[in-house]
């Protein structure tokens, strides 16, 4: 019986690992593939030739933050019906993401909604969403996914 | 009779595998009747001598009889543990749980989304379509998506500043009016 349960066991934990090694892939890529939507990725291979601050030309908290990312994903929708699909699908991978995703900052500027929403775990942030619409057909949509210290994500607003 | 050019095909045939009973007739032809030979034929030479030889030999080479009822008969006299180790209806439980363990496996995988774009990330060197390897337009997205992030906290603190700013101000009239009241 001990060697049944350990075979469970051991499948159990590859499946586990499997869902793990899932959840680090993109996460807009289905929004990506609909027509009308521009998509663009940066990996993990090019954010790590950032090797320097200087490189990207951006600030020293940037410079920090860059080094904790593992991937940016940006889309952009410019069309009433390409938004219409893509709304659905970014509303379906805010509920169902684990764990939950929090609103970390939502500013109304007039016709400009930017929703910043963030998935925190032990005082890391591991994903990061911007999105930002603009009347009925604008949506851009940035992930940024990583191991970013909460304290790091504070301190670019200084 | 065969040609040394032609035994040297068919020899690269013979030990693939793939050469015909005809040209295996030739090749031991070839061998038995070939007296001087280039260097490099000369172990295939010795080999297709052997083959010859044993093939000529007196040697029988049937199996005995009986034999494989002795053999049985000395493995379930002399290790009757073995055959406790693995029970048959054990056996049947543990492939039964590794195949609904397998099954979990790729349930799991299927339900959480999987789909082969989002594999390719985890193979070494594969590339999405929409994958930036330009350093400089890496570069001027990542400062984009970082600026685009900034500018969101930002806008925040500054309308949480701006908020703070106006419950004092609200707070400063409220003590006003207490002080003239009382």
């Amino acid at each position: 019986m001990k060697s049944i349960i350990r075979v469970v066991a051991v499948f159990l934990a590859l499946a586990v690992s499997a869902v793990a090694v899932q959840a680090q892939g993109r996460i807009l890529k289905e929004i990506s593939a609909i027509k009308g939507v521009e998509s663009v990725y940066v990996g993990k291979f090019m954010l790590r030739t950032f090797d320097s601050v200087s490189t990207i030309g951006v600030d020293y908290e940037f410079g920090e933050i860059v080094g904790c990312l593992d991937g940016i994903e940006i889309v952009s929708a410019e069309t009433e019906e390409a938004v219409a699909k893509a709304l659905p699908i970014l509303e379906n991978l805010i509920k169902k993401h684990t764990p939950k995703f929090e609103v970390l900052v939502e500013t109304v500027d007039e016709d400009e909604t930017t929703v910043i929403y963030g998935d925190i775990s032990a005082d890391k942030v591991k994903c990061l969403l911007i999105v930002n619409r603009e009347m009925m057909d604008e949506l851009s949509i940035i992930a940024l996914r990583g191991d970013i210290p909460v304290e790091k994500l504070a301190s670019i607003t200084d | 009779m065969i040609t040394i050019d032609k035994a040297r095909q068919l020899i690269a045939r013979y030990y693939d595998g793939m050469a015909t009973p005809e040209e295996i007739t030739a090749l031991e032809r070839f061998f038995a009747s070939s007296e001087q030979l280039p260097e490099d034929l000369l172990q295939d030479a010795e080999l297709f001598g052997l083959i010859r030889s044993a093939r000529g030999s007196s040697i029988d080479m049937s199996v005995p009889d009986g034999l494989y009822e002795t053999l049985e008969t000395i493995v379930d006299t002399e290790m009757p543990e073995c055959r406790h180790v693995l029970p048959k209806f054990r056996l049947w439980i543990m492939s039964a749980a590794a195949a609904v363990a397998v099954l979990l496996v790729a349930g799991v995988a299927m339900w959480s989304g999987s789909d082969m774009d989002r594999d390719r990330e985890l193979v070494a060197g594969a590339l999405y379509d929409d994958e930036v390897t330009d350093p400089q337009q890496a570069a001027e997205i990542t400062r984009m998506a970082l600026a685009e992030l900034t500018g969101g906290l930002r806008k925040a603190k500054v309308s949480v500043q701006r908020t703070e700013r106006d419950i004092d101000r609200v707070n400063e009239q409220i003590n006003h009016i207490m002080k003239k009241i009382y």
